[in-house]
């Protein structure tokens, strides 16, 4: 069977260091998959390998079956894979509506010249645009600040319109880095069953780098755990809690 | 051609790089250490060569020292130029700081419009300079063995003080990372300043020998070099030393032979630069020396 | 209707009748500069299309704008008007022969324009944005040097004299507000969000599935179209042109309206462009002897830059954002300011 996305053998070094080293991951379509290890591993050099800002230094990535390492990261959004982004990236001068629409551009499937003439044509996919991105803005509860600047929304808020963005382009693959910083306990409950719910609204797959463990150990069925670029464990949850390498990762050779 | 032509072609070349090395240097350095193109640059050169030949004209002191008066004047209007048009906007968009430093230029080459008037002064070379040396049938004025000498003694004073003095290891820090630089106690706004200085002083020793060299002055007489030096700064690596060195002779080099072995193309000679730095920055974008600056994502 | 659009058109019936009246009674000197301010607006709302509205720090429009004043001068001329001005060796024969209307020769300036602006783009556009600003200058710079020396084709430094003024006021206004409808019409699309969203976070953009190279590269061919338009609007108004009057002087005069203006305002850069070629005709006194009363300065050429250049200084170090910053003149602005005039009315009535 194919797997939905796959890496093989990926490593990623920058001039002497290697960020990532032979990176095999599988992820199936509609699991969550967790990619976690102490800061500096290299999880988000991995997120950017896969979604094309860095084009790996050796090996490969499949998603659905096409081979993706390589690619502009737009033509692989286009694919089907989104991401957010550990500081937030925000379209910081735009309205929390606009932030939406923007990821919304390439399916408008407009061009410039019925854009420039207002031509109806182009209204009738504005609409079509709008309507989309205030119906994502109302599942995620955004909508009654659509037209405020998106900087003025709290962290938590802040968070989930970067995710109704990333939604907003369409993805199967839906690739979050470390939604739940800066989450109180509360929150992160919330963040979890938010994570189950749009999975199934959205019939996405999901892969997620978080340091939280309970929201990783709730929400993941199975998960990667990366020390200095090398994959030193894979599996379920149980598995990983009890995994001594794991613990020695985080705490130190001295604990356990 | 024969040998006498194509070795005055030589001292002219060499003579030429230097003097580029020497005004790319201080831009490498600024953007190096603020990542600014600072592109009053060239007309701070210019302001060495006026301040040196109101000095000398003036006959008030021997033009040695008028020399150094220039240079040290020129080095003070340097560090003020940051004070004034560069400090304040540290902390804002890149945008604005670059369009600062147009604003700078602008100001500084209409101000000199103004003051020193738009005709050309003829700049008094001392004897010492326009003797022209003859030998075995080659003649060439003693200014282009000067500046080349000169040029490389200041380098070696250069490079002494940025590896061999804290001040110097100062610069290199700030360039690599401000915010670590803080943290380790070094002040900023200190070295930013010194860095200034030394490049404003090194474009005032270009100025004025580029006049004893092309004794015509005109208030916009920095804009094409400085124009062509941050191109030598980029072609050699920005924010590299010895990357403006290479750079600077590299284009001083290719000018002069290019006028001398083609000379219907001397029109273009401007040009030269110009298609130079497309072809590196397409090329080759971190020039020849220089290092990758990336954005973390 | 709504209240907004019925105040548009109002306004705009009203400009309509203000260029009847314009045409009608302004005097040869004001009409210049009248249309000079049409021209500097196309000018200025190309130039910051790009930098102010995509992010793109470009310094190369004055080369756009020769390339379009050329193009339409070329085209236009009459081949007796050719053979007068290239009498130091004769012009292209290919190009001897051409005259076509203005209408046309307009429009092909500006597609000339906009295709180097594509040519020029696809390699520049891939720098980071001071090496951008380096690039395009020098592009520009390219431009201007192979222009001083292909003889046959531009005349070389001797430049183009006597060329057709077909720039009436009806053409430089009709022109810009051309430009400006299509402009803000671009900005308020899809289109302009994005890139609003590249200037914003580039990063970010690309990954939302916004070909940002494609985007930027886009932007730069438009404002260089309407950067050659404007260009060749300014040869036919000025009737002459050479290679000198586009080095980078000119790209900062555009530079500066659009800083003053307000770096992504539309209407802050038609209202810079406006106020700046008055202030630049009208401080022109201060380039000759000035009566101070007790005594008396001789000319001093070059103190108006002087002054335009402490002004954008100023600007940039102590308001950034210009007049406008970002934001638009809009008809609720203005009932806002009406409404605090009228609060300040009846404080001083009370006191």
């Amino acid at each position: 069977m194919e797997h939905l996305l796959e890496t093989k053998q990926l490593t990623m070094t920058f001039g002497g260091l290697t960020a990532v080293s032979d990176l095999n991951i599988e992820i199936d379509q509609g699991q969550i998959i967790g990619l976690i290890g102490p800061n500096g591993a290299g999880k988000t050099t991995a997120f950017n390998m896969i979604t094309g800002v860095y084009k790996p230094s050796s090996g490969r990535i499949l998603f659905k079956g096409h081979q993706i390492d390589g690619m502009k990261p737009h033509r692989i959004t286009a694919m089907g894979i989104a991401r957010t982004f550990q500081n937030i990236r925000l379209f910081k001068e735009m309205t929390v509506l606009e932030n939406v629409l923007v990821a919304h551009h390439f399916r408008m499937g407009t061009n410039l010249a019925e854009s420039v003439l207002k031509l109806p044509s182009y209204q009738k996919k504005e609409r079509e645009s709008r309507e989309l991105a205030m119906s994502l803005l109302e599942r995620l509860g955004l909508a009654d600040q659509a037209n405020e600047g998106s900087t003025s929304l709290p962290y938590g808020k802040q968070r989930r319109l970067e995710i109704a963005r990333a939604l907003a382009t369409g993805p199967t693959l839906l690739l979050l880095d470390e939604p739940a910083a800066g989450m109180n306990p509360q929150e992160s409950r919330d963040l979890m069953d938010f994570i189950f719910k749009i999975r199934q609204d959205f019939n996405l797959t999901i892969l997620l780098i978080e340091h939280h463990m309970q929201v990783v150990m709730g929400v993941c069925e199975r998960m990667y755990v990366l020390d200095y670029g090398i994959t030193i464990a894979h599996g379920s949850p149980e598995h990983i809690r009890k995994n001594p390498k794991v613990i020695e990762a985080y705490l130190g050779a001295d604990a356990c | 051609m024969d040998l006498s032509t194509f070795l005055q072609y030589v001292a002219n070349a060499l003579s030429l790089g230097s003097l580029y090395a020497l005004i790319a240097i201080g831009y490498s350095m600024v953007y190096g250490i603020l990542r600014l193109i600072n592109f009053a640059h060239g007309d701070v050169f210019m302001l060495g060569a006026y301040i040196a030949f109101y000095l000398v004209s003036s006959a008030l002191m021997p033009w040695w020292v008028a020399f150094l008066v220039a240079i040290g004047l020129t080095c003070l209007f340097g560090i003020g130029l940051e004070r004034v048009a560069y400090r304040p906007l540290r902390d804002s968009p890149r945008i604005s700081i670059m369009i600062s430093a147009i604003g700078a230029s602008f100001l500084i080459e209409n101000l000199a419009i103004v003051l020193f008037d738009a005709r050309p002064k003829a700049f008094k070379v001392p004897e010492l300079f326009s003797t022209v040396v003859t030998f075995g049938g080659v003649s060439i004025v003693s200014v282009s063995f000067f500046i080349p000498l000169i040029t490389f003694a200041l380098l070696g004073i250069l490079l002494f003080i940025v590896h061999k003095t804290k001040t110097g290891m100062a610069m290199r820090a700030v360039s690599t990372d401000q915010d670590a630089a803080r943290l380790m106690a070094i002040d900023v706004d200190k070295t930013v300043s010194f860095t200034f200085g030394i490049g404003s002083l090194l474009a005032a020793m270009g100025g004025i020998m580029w006049s004893l060299k092309y004794p015509q002055l005109l208030p916009l007489m920095g804009v094409m070099p400085g124009l062509k030096c941050f191109i030598a700064a980029v072609i050699g690596g920005i924010g590299s030393i010895g990357g403006a060195v290479l750079g600077g002779f590299l284009l001083g080099i290719i000018e002069i032979m290019t006028v001398a072995f083609l000379p219907d193309l001397t029109g273009y000679r401007d040009a030269f630069a110009f298609i130079l730095l497309i072809v590196v920055l397409l090329v080759r974008p971190t020039g020849l020396l220089g290092k990758n600056q990336g954005e973390k994502v | 209707m709504k209240q907004k659009t019925m105040l548009t058109l109002g306004a705009s019936a009203l400009f309509m009748v203000l260029l009847f009246l314009a045409n009608a009674f302004l005097d040869p000197f004001s009409m210049q500069i009248f249309k000079l301010c049409a021209i500097n607006i196309i000018l200025a709302l190309s130039l910051n299309l790009l930098n102010g509205f995509t992010g793109l720090f470009s310094l190369g429009h004055a080369g756009f704008m020769s390339i379009g004043a050329y193009t339409c001068a070329l085209l236009t001329m009459t081949t007796a008007q050719k053979e007068m001005n290239f009498f130091l060796k004769p012009i292209e024969p290919f190009l001897a022969q051409i005259t076509i209307p203005f209408l046309p020769a307009l429009i092909i300036s500006g597609l000339v324009a906009a295709f180097f602006g594509f040519i020029i783009g696809a390699p520049a556009l891939r720098l980071r944005d001071d090496y951008l600003a380096i690039a395009t200058l020098g592009f520009s710079e390219i431009i201007r040097v192979i222009f001083t020396n292909l003889q046959t084709i531009t005349n070389g430094s001797l430049g183009l004299k006597g060329l057709p003024r077909f720039t009436t006021m009806w053409w430089a206004w009709g022109t810009a507000v051309v430009t400006v409808v299509l402009i803000v019409s671009l900005i308020h699309s899809s289109y302009g969000r994005a890139f609003k969203a590249i200037r914003d976070n580039e990063i970010a953009a690309e990954a939302m599935g916004i070909n940002v190279f494609r985007m930027k590269l886009l932007s730069f061919v438009i404002s260089s179209f309407f950067a050659g338009i404007g260009g060749a609007l300014l040869a036919h108004h000025l009737t002459t042109i050479d290679p000198k009057q586009f080095m980078f002087l000119k790209t900062f005069d555009i530079l500066l309206i659009v800083v003053l203006g307000g770096i992504g305002s539309i209407s802050g850069s038609i209202i810079a462009a406006i106020v700046v070629t008055i202030l630049m005709e009208a401080l022109r006194f201060l380039d000759g002897p000035l009566n101070f009363i007790f005594f008396t300065t001789p000319g001093v050429p070059g103190i108006r830059m002087v002054v335009f250049s402490i002004l954008l200084m100023v600007v940039i170090l102590f308001r950034q954002q210009g007049l406008m910053g970002r934001k638009e003149l809009s008809w609720s602005m203005l009932e806002g300011w009406v409404r605090s005039l009228g609060r300040l009315g009846q404080n001083r009535k009370r006191s």
